[in-house]
């Protein structure tokens, strides 16, 4: 960032030479000791052109001036990935609800499928379409066309005979859903048995 | 003001400064060496909360996927009612969503409880529109619930389970360790009612979830066999019935219905005696459907053909007992295979001396009388097989014809799956082995091929117009079968009272059976013999288990109305 930056200029320019800045440690308690051992050791003849930055007076301002900056800049990237970390923690949450909110959702229209599939109420669709059990099995084999058995039409269905069984028990076990998605079910159901029954209808004619 | 010089001001400045510093250092030590670590803890502790994250019950599923028990989420709804100033308000708004009179909802949310239950088991669904409400006290509180989607269908094996979530009845009991799973746990730090602190730490362990089960069952075939078994109870005035469909060459049981049935979802609705698998847990005599295994062990051992001819007099005295055949009748030449298909009981007396009774003994264990089915079903009876050194002078005439010893629905249908499986005994199985699991060793052999073959060609006369059930014949099928009509014991008095178990077991296509039903209507009301009460049943559900599992007729129209 910008304030790093602005450091290593600010740390590099009274060193100038690398000599001076090799034995120091990378610590900021030793940045310090450059400054005042430049001019023991390379002696009388100054630093080139700029004479005010030169005084010990000065490059300790300079020297708080770049701890402050450090500190700030150390702060704000504290403060910053802290934030960050709570505005994750908050997305993390939220989609954690909603992820278990698409679960049961989920397991809700699974059970409500396997509920709308159960045996009971395929029959009770598919006697409701005036449909009725195949009672002299019949198959048409698809390799060679062949029929197995004897294709004797089904009687037409008594309806007379619901399945007043059945219905009950539909009632019991679908207590808990409601109305709207009873009939829309339904529907559903419906359509997906009338798939089913054609299908077997060529099957078992 | 003049307070002396610049160096008085500093040292009073610095002695208040010494002195305020005093007491915060005596402060923070005392916060953080004295009480620190209590603190320390007691402040993780206010952030920190510990769930349990509940395992799913693994889910019970028929032979092709279909769920027969699954485990979904749920809510109970609690309320505390010290936070409830109007409770008959909130009740009004409540009582929708929980399908509760308001005046019972509003009676739970009166009072000073902390903490009570409002309703138990409710979906999310309803919890989320309940929450949107804003009601104050009203929470509510996470759990599981297993749900039966088929109810009814093969509730009987399924069983069902209790308020905790625990096998009670059926698979769900017999093979609670395995569907259970571990509840886990999660530690986290977190703030005031929001999320977990992102840098704490966090600990905890996942679930395990429970094993899922796979039946033999196929939900169809149960259904079907359960639906006409329950018709047929209720025509005949019954006390119960049961089928039993198998595949010979596996032993693997396609349905097990027993009726009068309950629904898996609320077994507390149902009676007692209603929970069970009456195919399993009830031993009754089976009368002559035992005919076949003395049949096979006279052929087998070679003491008839099926050619040979019978003597039949009118009545047979053994021990000073006289035995009669269900219908009164003259003297009779019949050979073994009518015998059979008349089922008469002196006809079998005679065919069986021809043998030995520790020959006929020796065959009954073999085809699995008197010993346990293998299945581990919670209540199942071995049913009861008298040993020779025990019995009487009248045991053997007795045991030849059904009567005398007992067995339950499902050890009767695997002796006809034995002699379907020509003669090979498969136990019989309800629950699909796990994936990668030793595979069981086959079946043991009772008697030869060639034997089950003239035993199959014989159960087949059953059917045909001169046999005792006609009524089980299935057009475009060979099918073959035995009825009986045995005499059920009054267990008040543990004798005959007149009552009857009517049943008939057969088998399809005869020529390489790949089904086995077997249908006992227990104390009908009606007096009928067991090929015309079960006869239907059998066609009924054998018809439909031809077809579901795509067991072809024999081609072409000239086979066919058998």
């Amino acid at each position: 960032m910008s304030a790093n930056a602005e450091t290593i200029v600010v740390a590099r320019a009274p060193g100038t030479t690398r000599t001076s800045r090799r034995p120091s440690t990378p610590t900021s308690h030793r940045r310090v000791a450059p400054p005042q051992q430049r001019p023991r050791r390379e002696g009388p003849p100054t630093t080139p052109p700029r004479p005010p930055r030169a005084t010990p007076r000065a490059r300790t301002g300079v020297f708080v001036a770049v701890i402050l900056v450090i500190l700030t800049a150390g702060l704000l990237a504290m403060l910053w990935i802290n934030t960050t970390l709570a505005q994750g923690a908050f997305v993390l949450s939220d989609l954690q609800q909603q992820r278990a909110t698409l679960i049961e959702s989920e397991q809700q229209l699974r059970e409500e499928l396997s509920r709308a599939e159960a045996p009971a109420r395929v029959e009770e669709a598919a006697r409701a379409l005036g449909m009725v059990p195949q009672d002299v099995p019949v198959f048409l084999r698809l390799e060679d066309g062949q029929i197995l058995g004897n294709p004797i039409p089904q009687p037409a269905p008594i309806t007379e005979e619901p399945v007043t069984e059945d219905v009950t028990t539909e009632d019991v076990t679908a207590e808990a859903i409601t109305a709207e998605d009873i009939t829309a079910e339904d529907m559903v159901t419906e359509e997906v048995v009338t798939e089913d029954v054609v299908t077997e209808e060529v099957v078992t004619p | 003001m003049r307070l002396g010089s610049t160096r008085k001001r500093a040292g009073a400045l610095i002695v208040i400064c010494l002195f305020i510093l005093t007491i915060f250092a005596g402060r923070l030590l005392e916060l953080q060496a004295f009480r620190g670590d209590a603190l320390a803890a007691a402040a993780v502790d206010q952030r920190l909360r510990t769930v349990t994250v509940l395992a799913d019950r693994g889910e019970i599923t028929d032979r092709n996927g279909a769920p027969l028990a699954s485990t979904v989420e749920a809510r109970h709804i609690t309320a505390d009612q010290t936070l409830i100033a109007e409770p008959y308000r909130v009740a009004q708004e409540l009582a929708p969503f929980l399908g509760m009179q308001v005046s019972e909802v509003a009676e739970r949310l009166s009072g000073d409880r902390r903490f009570v239950y409002v309703a138990k088991d409710l979906t999310p669904e309803t919890w989320r529109s309940i929450d949107d409400l804003g009601l104050a006290g009203i929470f509510s509180e996470r759990t599981t619930r297993r749900v039966y989607p088929a109810g009814e269908v093969g509730a009987n094996v399924v069983g069902f389970v209790g308020a905790e979530g625990e096998g009670l009845g059926g698979i769900e009991y017999a093979m609670n360790a395995q569907l259970s799973g571990v509840d886990g746990w999660r530690t986290f730090e977190r703030g005031f009612a929001g999320p977990a602190i992102p840098t704490a730490q966090t600990s905890g362990e996942e679930p395990v979830p429970g094993q899922a089960i796979t039946l033999t069952l196929d939900r169809d075939i149960q259904y079907v066999a359960q639906r006409t078994i329950a018709e047929a109870v209720t025509a005949a005035g019954a006390e119960s019935g049961s089928v039993v469909v198998m595949d010979p060459r596996t032993g693997e049981i396609l349905a097990l219905a027993s009726t009068p049935t309950f629904d898996a979802n609320d077994p507390a609705a149902a009676e007692q005696a209603n929970l069970g698998n009456r195919a399993l847990t009830d031993a009754f005599e089976p009368g002559s459907t035992t005919k076949v295994i003395t049949v096979s062990a006279v052929l087998e051992e070679g003491g008839m053909t099926p050619d040979t001819i019978i003597e039949i007099p009118p009545t047979l005295t053994r021990a000073g007992k006289v035995f009669h055949d269900a219908r009164a009748h003259g003297g009779y030449t019949w050979d073994l295979t009518t015998t059979l298909a008349r089922s008469s009981n002196i006809g079998m007396i005679l065919a069986a001396e021809s043998i030995g009774g520790d020959a006929m003994y020796d065959y009954l264990r073999r085809f699995g009388i008197g010993q346990s089915t293998g299945l581990g079903f919670p209540g199942e009876t071995s049913g009861f097989l008298p040993a020779p050194a025990d019995w009487s002078g009248t045991t053997f005439p007795t045991l030849t014809f059904g009567q005398g010893f007992s067995v339950n629905a499902v050890q009767a249908a695997s002796v006809f799956a034995t002699i379907a499986n020509d003669g090979v005994r498969v136990p019989p199985s309800l629950v699909m082995p796990a994936a990668g699991a030793p595979t069981e060793p086959t079946g043991v052999p009772v008697i030869s091929a060639n034997t089950a073959r003239q035993v199959r060609e014989m159960l087949e006369t059953v059917v045909a117009d001169g046999g005792t059930a006609p009524m089980a014949g299935i057009p475009g099928y060979r099918v073959g079968g035995k009825t009986g009509t045995a005499q059920a014991i009054d267990p008040s008095c543990g004798c005959y009272n007149g009552d009857t178990i009517g049943s008939f077991i057969g088998m399809a296509p005869i020529e390489a059976p790949e089904l086995v039903v077997a249908v006992s209507i227990v104390r009908p009301s009606v007096q009928q013999f067991g090929g015309e009460l079960a006869g239907p049943v059998f066609r009924d559900v054998m018809t439909y288990a031809l077809q579901a599992r795509q067991v072809a007729p024999l081609p072409g129209p000239a086979l066919s109305n058998g």
